[in-house]
């Protein structure tokens, strides 16, 4: 079993309260956690880049390799800007920046997603892979195709939820400053 | 009724093939049963499903069937949408010629031109697979319904030349033969008449017609160039054995054959394609070319003008469930709910074959309808223009046999039973209906819905697993409130029957 | 001209090319089908997809062509048939029962005004304005060689064989299965997608070569329904239309069946034949088939003691460049024939259909004789 519950807010970050959130994860800068979303980090620590988007009933996983144990060097770094829409399911072994898993996808875990992927609704990628940067799965057969540029950010949608979430739901405290933990050291 | 589910009870429809009674219509002036398969289908307005916009038919047939305004992604064939972005606009350049010029005397004059202006332009974008008109290269618009390229075919000239060609060939192949059966046909009289000479009469007819007075010009012979057979064919990319190909760039064979003019095969030569009308269909019998069918023209209304769904007119048999396990030879009896959709009490009986007479009455009804229908449509002016309106003859098809077949053998109800018209407020009535004397094979009734017992004994050759069908024939009275002839104006009833049958289950061990 | 505007007037006739894997679909006079969809159909009752053309009865392939013919019309063309002019792009050698079944569907059923059936060989080159040609038509099921002299099909030399896009598929599928790829992965739409996407004709030199050369770079493609992803082998990619040009004792690979469907034909049309063949058919798209053939016709010309003995002179073949796409070149040619006057005098109108409810046929020698009926 993991060391507790060791979560890591930095400013500006909306967490949900409802959110489930188990293990070793830190939140950068203007991260959204809507919630009812689950991230379990269970084989070693999660880190989120600045500005992602949890949604509700996403679940982001860092699981356990048959036999292994808890490794605090094992560490599942995602990038910034990834959105993660309601019910996707990510266990990937890396994801980079900007990035969206789309509703009801499933990226299972050996998927490297690098940068600028969209994983389209629904979408159940199992296999070791890697994607290639801006590539985007679509459609029934879930066929790949390059996009010519990356996927804009949500500021917009960031800054709307980071205003509306507080009026309805209790939040998790920000609770590590950057500048102040410096400020101690 | 079972939804989204293959519902056991199936009814013949007067054409032979079975159909649950949601799938069925009717004829009231038939009066009989009809599917999909035994009407005729009819185009009734074209309009897009994205915009929803109604398109006269003869601009559909101009714009080849496709909206002016919507466009399909080329990968993924799903609705592209216009998205907006702000660009600075870069002045135009006598603008920036005159700024220039103007720039030492006047440098911060807060001329329009010169403050810092944005505009609006538009591209195509994808929400499934994110394919932007960006990714081939098509430059942004101005406007959102803006001039995307349109296919163009490379050969289209080519193409017009030889349809041209074509056409004078047969044309010129025609006229020698007409040339040749007069020369060689004998003169019908010894002394042609004089306005066969003069050519009087012909140079008239032609005029009526509308044609030059002058006979028709001798085709000139049309040279074409044909296409030239050569030598030298494409050959292999040499790097085809050492490069390795990309997948994401090759078009897969629905993204070529939705672009059937120049198929290309990377994925950068895909081009917006608009997107492909739908239509509303109206429906009508074939036998008597009444609309069955008929919905409100626009759009957005889904509604219909004319709708004779057998649901409404046909009492509805729903399986509710055997008694018994189902075993072969085994007397068993299922329970049948019926329930009477139409506004007047109905008479049903359950029989084993169809009456004989019913079926007479019938027909006698239908030619009743047919000379009625003569007398409406042999107006004066109909007739002189030789037009009739009664396109009897258009139904060919050839009616069928049922195919299914029933393996058990029903006990006929002894008497006939009245199912009570539907009445709407009677649902929220409190009195209870007085009982009454019920045939003992009625379990419940309500309203206009009866649960009744039908005795049954499946053949007793069946094996385990066989599926259990059993046949009847309903005979009901049907009230027709569609005034037939014009003295007689109150409803008529009629006697109809339909085969019904159920899938009652598999035989079990 | 006033007599092919009265043919042009309101209604334009509908072109359609039933194949054994696509229906290329139109209307006349337009430069291209408006449509090539797939040759199935979907089951009302249980909503699987099915082939047309799969059928064990007549009644059932009538039910399926009236279904298909339905969407066709109603999904795809947005016109009612019914008073409609039909140019039907058929086979010479296509099945009767085919033939009729689809006269009776479009008359009976859907009450059309009259049929024109072309031969697709013949109007295939009509596309070209030449009217000699040695037409080659790869298709889905079966590949036919047919020659062509001023405008008259010479039936006694046609050739065919059953190497087409089918074998293809199965030949990319016993290759696949022998690398361990499982069965049920290699579904037909997947083997088409790799055949087209990754497959290409090699060249003489590399086919004929003794010790193997390099092979091209294999290609990981991902099967996305179980989410696999399988190795496609460079040697399967170049190696999977060698079917089409085995060497056997048969003498029936495709350049055989060309040199001896010329062969077949009368001495004073070989060379017209030989120096204008015209390779049609969705089959033909790949990438090196003409350049291919051409130097297997050449080799064999060359070296076969055979064809040696009856070729002479100095022979070069010349082949024919299709306008348009090769897949929908025998639709484009029914589309020039239904521009013309032709779909007036040469139609089967629907009197005459009901008359007999029969389909004239070449060869049905009821049809033939000078008074038959």
């Amino acid at each position: 079993m993991p060391v507790e519950n060791n979560i890591k807010i930095l400013p500006k970050s909306v967490v949900c309260d409802e959110s489930t959130l188990t293990g070793d994860i830190t939140f950068s800068t203007g991260c959204v956690v809507h919630p009812s979303a689950t991230v379990i980090a269970e084989a070693g620590p999660i880190i989120f880049g600045e500005n992602c988007i949890i949604e509700e009933y996403a679940t982001i996983a860092h699981e356990l390799a048959e036999g292994a144990s808890w490794d605090a060097n094992n560490i599942l770094s995602i990038g910034s800007h990834n959105v993660f829409e309601v019910g996707c399911t990510v266990k990937a072994a890396r994801i980079g920046d900007k990035n969206v898993f789309e509703s009801k996808s499933f990226v299972g875990k050996g998927v490297t997603v690098s940068s600028g992927c969209v994983i389209g609704a629904g979408i159940r990628m199992r296999t070791v892979q890697l994607l290639p940067e801006n590539t985007i799965v679509y459609g029934q057969q879930a066929l790949q195709r390059e996009a010519i540029d990356k996927q804009g950010s949500q500021t917009l949608q960031i800054d709307f939820l980071r205003k509306v979430l507080p009026n309805y739901h209790h939040l998790r405290k920000p609770n590590y400053d950057p500048k102040k933990a410096r400020s101690v050291v | 009724m079972s939804f989204m589910q293959p519902s056991p009870v199936k009814y013949a429809c007067s054409c032979g093939i079975l159909n649950p009674i949601n799938k069925l219509f009717f004829c009231r002036h038939c009066p009989k049963l009809r599917c999909g398969f035994c009407v005729c289908h009819e185009i009734e307005s074209h309009f897009c499903s994205n915009c929803l916009e109604n398109i006269p038919s003869s601009e559909a047939r101009h714009k080849k069937n496709c909206c002016a305004n919507c466009f399909d992604c080329p990968c993924c064939q799903h609705t592209l949408s216009a998205r907006a972005t702000t660009v600075a606009v870069v002045r135009k350049t006598e603008e920036a010629k005159e700024g220039e010029s103007g720039a030492p005397e006047a440098a911060p004059s807060p001329k329009p031109s010169a403050m810092p202006t944005t505009k609006k332009m538009y591209y195509l974008s994808c929400l499934s697979c994110r394919w932007t008109t960006r990714d081939v290269g098509i430059p942004d618009q101005g406007v959102a319904t803006g001039t995307w390229p349109d296919n163009e075919c490379l050969y289209q000239v080519r193409f017009n030349t030889l349809m041209e060609y074509y056409q004078t060939v047969v044309l010129q192949e025609k006229q020698e033969k007409q040339e040749f059966l007069r020369r060689k046909a004998p003169k019908p009289h010894k002394f042609p008449s004089l306005t066969d000479r003069t050519g009087l009469t012909v140079s008239l007819i032609r005029r009526q017609i509308g044609w030059t007075d002058k006979s028709l010009p001798k085709p000139k012979p049309v040279n074409i160039t044909s296409a030239e057979a050569t030598a030298d064919v494409e050959a292999l990319p040499a790097d085809i054995f050492t490069q390795p190909i990309n997948l994401r760039n090759i078009t897969t064979i629905a993204q070529r054959h939705s672009q059937p003019a120049d198929q290309p095969t990377a994925v950068s030569k895909l081009y917006p394609q608009r997107r492909s009308l739908w239509i509303k269909r109206s429906l009508r019998c074939r036998q008597c070319e009444h609309n069955l069918i008929k919905p409100e023209y626009h759009p957005t209304s889904i509604k219909y003008r004319i709708q004779l769904f057998a649901s409404a007119h046909v009492p509805e048999v729903v399986m509710v469930r055997c008694e018994q396990p189902l075993q072969p030879g085994q007397s068993n009896a299922i329970l049948l709910k019926f329930t009477n959709p139409t506004m007047y009490d109905m008479t049903i009986s359950v029989l084993d074959a169809p009456p004989q007479e019913v079926q007479i009455n019938a027909d006698a009804f239908q030619q009743a309808c047919r000379i009625k229908e003569e007398a409406v449509t042999s107006s004066p002016l109909l007739k002189s223009s030789g037009v009739t309106l009664a396109r009897q003859n258009s139904t060919r098809e050839v009616k069928r046999e049922v195919k299914e077949k029933a393996n058990a053998t029903i006990v006929p109800l002894e008497s006939e039973f009245v199912l009570n018209q539907r009445d709407d407020s009677k649902e929220f009535d409190e009195d209870v209906q007085a009982p009454i004397e019920e045939p003992k094979f009625i379990v419940w009734r309500k309203g206009n819905k009866v649960l009744l017992r039908l005795q049954f004994t499946p053949s007793p050759e069946l094996q385990t697993g066989n599926e259990v069908t059993l046949a009847f024939c309903m005979q009901y009275t049907y009230v027709n409130t569609v005034t037939n002839t014009q003295d007689k104006k109150e409803p008529t009833t009629h006697a109809l029957y339909s085969r019904i049958f159920i899938h009652a289950g598999d035989i079990v061990n | 001209m006033p007599l092919y505007e009265s043919v042009m007037q309101e209604k334009p006739p509908i072109v359609l090319d039933i194949g054994n894997a696509y229906t290329k679909l139109g209307f006349a006079a337009e430069a291209y089908p408006r449509l090539i969809i797939p040759t199935e159909l979907v089951l009302t009752t249980t909503g699987e997809t099915k082939q047309l053309f799969d059928y064990v009865e007549t009644d059932q392939l009538y039910d399926q062509l009236v279904d298909f013919l339905q969407t066709i019309f109603f999904k795809h063309l947005l016109v009612s048939p019914k008073e409609r002019k039909f140019v039907l792009v058929e086979n010479i050698f296509g099945q009767t029962v085919i033939r009729e079944t689809l006269a009776r569907a479009l008359f009976m059923h859907f009450d059309v005004s009259s049929v024109l059936f072309v031969p697709s060989h013949l109007t295939a080159l009509s596309t070209l304005a030449v009217n000699t040609g040695l037409v080659v038509d790869i298709g889905y099921s079966e590949t036919t060689v047919m020659p062509v002299f001023s405008g008259v099909q010479i039936m006694s030399a046609f050739k065919d064989h059953s190497f087409g896009s089918r074998a293809v598929h199965a030949e990319i599928k016993r290759q696949l299965l022998a690398t361990g790829v499982k069965e049920a992965l290699l579904t037909e739409p997947v083997l088409e997608d790799i055949k087209i996407r990754t497959c290409f004709v090699t060249s003489l030199e590399r086919a004929q070569a003794k010790e193997p050369h390099e092979p091209p770079p294999s290609v990981a493609y991902a099967i996305c329904d179980d989410d696999a992803v399988i190795q496609i082998p460079g040697t399967l990619r170049e190696s999977v239309y060698e079917l089409l040009f085995e060497q056997s004792n048969e003498r029936d690979s495709l350049p055989h069946l060309v040199l001896r469907a010329i062969l077949d034909c009368n001495r004073d049309v070989r060379r017209a034949l030989i120096e204008s063949i015209f390779v049609i058919g969705g089959g033909s798209m790949v990438q090196g088939l003409l350049a291919r053939l051409k130097s297997e016709l050449q080799l064999l010309l060359a070296s076969d003691k055979y064809y040696a003995d009856r070729f002479h002179g100095e022979l070069q073949f010349k082949f024919y460049h299709s306008i348009g796409k090769q897949n929908f070149t025998a639709w484009l040619g029914g589309a020039l024939c239904g521009a013309t006057d032709l779909i007036q005098s040469r139609s089967l109108s629907k009197e005459a259909y009901l008359r007999h409810e029969h389909v004239p046929d070449w060869s049905n020698l009821c049809d033939n004789r000078l008074n038959g009926n």
